[in-house]
């Protein structure tokens, strides 16, 4: 190639630009297409915000950056007479839809015992204890007269990587440009999360020599540490909810705390490792009551009908599940049901 | 410095501003300390190595042509290293025994050089050409292959009960050395078989060794090729700036997409191979095609963006790859791959042993011999030696046979399609003895070969589907330009075609995360 009469250099120029006028639209669509900021979604889940729209007479609920709300609008100010209940979780009380869900299921319950009530669907997949506080400390904001509190271990693992990432893209650092652009940067976190993570296990990202300059946070948390040790999980998530129970009972706000429990591997039986007698510290306090996913599905004939995997339950399960803490929510927000199940058995899970 | 880093656009923009903006003549000079920061950065000390294969070649070269650059002068530049080491001393702590060994290097030089330039008549025109090869052969053995013959030695001498620990040593490879040094050997070569003229300014010798965008791992440029070009006498065109653009895009994506994504998979392979695990067939298969993926995409994308980068500084080097997967044969392969080792190998190797003018015996053992060598030029083992040695036999198989020198040339598609794919498997074969750490590896990988998956190995279904998705946009790449050299004649594609291109390529650079700073090259 001589470089005086170098081939179509204009061509290259003219591929060039228009590359990056397309890249440069596409990249200003994607700023009008999404709401959040690029730091709101680096946050991993950790913005204090993220997920809440507060407008002028109404919240609207969304998903967002690292938070996977179902979409829900309420008024932002409590109507008189209706009650107020959030249900703050992860996956399995987040449901396949905001109708199925634990959520949807109590507003019917309470509609059907003759109790005006909005119930939030605050749950989010991957929360563990951190970023339930966060979201708890958020929804405090909106006067709510009972908290429904999801207590689990298993999702600390990935609490504590998003809290890595967070740290880790909180720098201005030039490496992490591309990934504060609106579109570029939603394309190398999907990439991460969708492919990297879904196609490949930790042990193959892990192999010597691939992160040298940006470490996988998901590999490096997985050779740290496993997802399912409950004695190094346990202790993080009990100190850090007993934060949130503090904070919700200064409040001044009741609160039930549902235990999590998940199918053994061969679907016989249901277990909780030890969760639900960690949280008896709690049942001191009148505005407490603590309920446990073992006991109320492990009463159930063919409880195993009700999961969908080990661990998330069906629509019925969503039902059932409300149909038991009925009791407990009359009791806090001091109503005076007929019955503890307004005269409706728990549905059969068949 | 890698090209790799996030901080290199910044320096090579650095560079080629301050660059331009100097009068032509202060260039040159400008590039010396350029070239010293790149590769200083590494280590410090290696800039004196720099020094002494520029005046070793420079020395050499002028005595070669009749000239004399005197003797105060002469003494000055073969003692640079020596002075740069004493300088380097109070910026980085190392043993006074590598100064030591600097300095008698240095006299030895001297003592050569004045030893033969008293000699007068054709002897001393060849024995400063032997001076030339011999030193810079002298410091590629002693920084590549001293360590392996000192555990060789100590090795054998175990084994007749003798233990030998002093014989364990401790050189760090510098980054490079095997491509400057060929490309040091090769101007002594030129100017002496007078196709090159002997270089009289040694700072242009020093730009030459020193050139930053081809320092660490090539193109390995011919001084006829590359000399002109360092008086840096171009003026400011904003084509060659679009073309450096072009070509550091393609190579960036041949790196950061390709390579460094196929390496997850092929680390993993060949990691748990050198750890005594056999994961099964499947996973060889995709650990292999991983590897062959990211040897390519690696070194042609380094290539690409040492070629961008000296575009951006007025200068080209030469192409180094031609579709390489694409061969027809395993000598077409090797005039696509790394072809400027290839041809430096036919050129100063296989032609002078005989090259194919003798009988088939003698080319047959000139191809194996020269392989062995291109084998060993890679690196102290002996996988590369048999590598070397398992490209060497491939060329002879084909040549005793008319049947698949038939093939190669054929020009019926389904012909083309048989002899690429069966290149293409040799080739990928020869990759595991290039990858394997050793023998008992490779017996482990054939052993592995009996079952798909290994039970306790994790389940390769992802494995493939990453591959899929970082291969085959290169693969359209490539079969968009089939007809043509290289992927950045994605330039004569249709504009409709060639905006997705760069747009994906882009998107694909800056959102690909797993950067690996280091190139495989650079151990070489």
């Amino acid at each position: 190639m001589d470089l005086d009469k170098l081939p179509s250099a204009r061509r290259v120029v003219l591929g060039l630009l228009l590359a990056l006028v397309v890249l440069l639209s596409l990249e200003f669509l994607a700023v009008v297409a999404y709401d959040e900021s690029a730091a709101e979604r680096l946050s991993f889940g950790y913005g204090e915000n993220t997920g809440f729209l507060t407008g002028k007479d109404s919240v609207e609920l969304r998903r967002a950056a690292g938070r996977s709300l179902w979409a829900q609008k309420f008024p932002l100010h409590k109507p008189d007479g209706t009650r107020r209940i959030v249900v703050v979780g992860d996956s399995v009380l987040r449901g396949g839809s905001e109708a199925g869900s634990l959520s949807g299921k109590l507003r019917e319950r309470l509609a059907a015992c003759g109790v005006t009530a909005e119930v939030w669907n605050l749950s989010s997949p991957g929360y563990g204890s951190r970023r339930k506080q966060l979201v708890v400390r958020k929804a405090l904001e909106f006067q709510p007269d009972l908290v429904i509190y999801h207590v689990n271990y298993t999702t600390e693992y990935e609490d504590e990587r998003e809290w890595q990432r967070k740290l880790s893209h909180a720098s201005l650092h030039p490496r992490l440009w591309p990934e504060k652009l609106p579109l570029i940067g939603r394309i190398k976190l999907s990439k991460t999360e969708k492919v990297l993570w879904k196609w490949l296990p930790a042990e193959v990202r892990n192999a010597r020599g691939t992160q040298e300059e940006a470490a996988d946070p998901d590999a490096e948390r997985e050779a740290i540490q496993s997802k399912q040790d409950a004695a190094y999980w346990m202790p993080r998530m009990l100190g850090q909810l007993q934060e949130s129970v503090a904070m919700i009972r200064h409040a001044d706000v009741p609160l039930l705390l549902l235990s999590r429990a998940d199918l053994s591997p061969d679907r016989a039986s249901i277990g909780d490792a030890g969760l639900h007698q960690q949280l008896e510290q709690f049942g001191s306090d009148k505005k407490i009551r603590v309920l446990s996913t073992k006991e109320v599905f492990g009463r159930l004939p063919a409880f195993q009908n009700l999961f969908i995997d080990t661990s998330h339950w069906i629509p019925a399960g969503h039902a059932a599940m409300a149909v038991a803490m009925m009791p407990a929510i009359a009791d806090l927000l001091e109503l005076h049901l007929q019955s503890g199940n307004c005269g409706r058995a728990m549905p059969a899970a068949n | 410095m890698s090209f790799a880093t996030w901080y290199y656009p910044f320096f090579i923009a650095a560079v080629a501003a301050i660059f331009w903006a100097l009068p032509s003549r202060y260039r040159g000079v400008f590039m010396i300390p350029a070239a010293f920061v790149f590769y200083g950065y590494w280590d410090i000390r290696f800039i004196a190595l720099l020094m002494a294969a520029a005046g070793v070649d420079y020395l050499s070269a002028l005595q070669m042509a009749g000239q004399s650059p005197g003797r105060m002068k002469a003494w000055l530049i073969a003692l640079l290293p020596l002075g740069w080491l004493c300088v380097a001393r109070f910026f980085k702590r190392f043993d006074l025994w590598e100064l030591l060994l600097v300095g008698l290097f240095c006299l030895a030089f001297i003592a050569c050089y004045e030893f033969w330039s008293r000699r007068s008549g054709p002897g001393r025109k060849r024995a400063f050409l032997g001076l030339a090869i011999g030193f810079n052969l002298v410091l590629l053995c002693f920084f590549k292959y001293a360590a392996w013959f000192a555990e060789g030695a100590r090795d054998g001498l175990r084994a007749i009960g003798l233990e030998a620990d002093w014989a364990t040593l401790n050189i760090v490879l510098p980054v490079g050395i095997s491509f400057h040094t060929f490309q040091s050997i090769a101007y002594a070569v030129d100017v002496y078989h007078g196709k090159c003229p002997a270089e009289p300014r040694f700072r242009r010798i020093l730009n030459m060794i020193s050139f930053f965008p081809q320092l660490v791992a090539g193109p390995i440029e011919r001084a006829s090729h590359l000399l002109p070009q360092l008086a840096f006498s171009r003026s400011f065109d904003w084509r060659t700036m679009a073309w450096g653009l072009h070509l550091m895009l393609v190579g960036f994506f041949l790196k950061v997409f390709v390579a460094d994504n196929c390496a997850i998979i092929a680390n993993y392979y060949f990691d748990q191979v050198q750890s005594g695990a056999t994961p099964g067939g499947g996973w060889t298969l995709a650990g292999t095609l991983a590897f062959a993926f990211q040897i390519y995409g690696d070194f042609s994308g380094y290539s690409y963006i040492a070629r961008g980068s000296a575009m951006f500084l007025g200068v080209e080097l030469t192409r180094n790859f031609r579709l390489p997967y694409f061969a027809a044969s395993p000598s077409d392969f090797w005039r696509r791959w790394h072809i400027s080792l290839s041809s430096w190998f036919r050129d100063y190797v296989f032609i002078p042993l005989g090259g194919s003018r003798g009988s088939e015996f003698r080319t047959a053992a000139n191809l194996l011999a020269t392989m062995l060598l291109a084998g060993l030029w890679h690196g102290a083992s002996a996988m590369f030696v048999a590598w070397g040695a398992y490209h060497g036999a491939l060329q002879v198989i084909w040549r005793a046979s008319p049947w698949l020198e038939r093939l190669g040339r054929a020009e019926t598609v389904i012909a083309r399609v048989s002899a690429t794919t069966l290149t293409f498997t040799l080739v990928c074969i020869g990759w595991i003895l290039f990858r394997a750490k050793s023998f008992p590896d490779l017996l482990l990988i054939l052993h592995g070969l009996g079952v798909w998956q290994a039970p306790d190995a994790p389940g390769i279904s992802g494995a493939w589907k990453w591959l899929a998705f970082h291969v085959v946009p290169l693969l359209g790449i490539q079969f968009a330009v089939i007809n043509q050299d290289e992927e950045s004649d994605i330039v004569n594609l249709p504009m409709a075609l060639l905006v997705p291109i760069y747009l994906i390529m882009a998107i694909g650079v800056l959102s690909s995360g797993y950067l690996s700073s280091q190139f495989i090259y650079f151990q070489f």
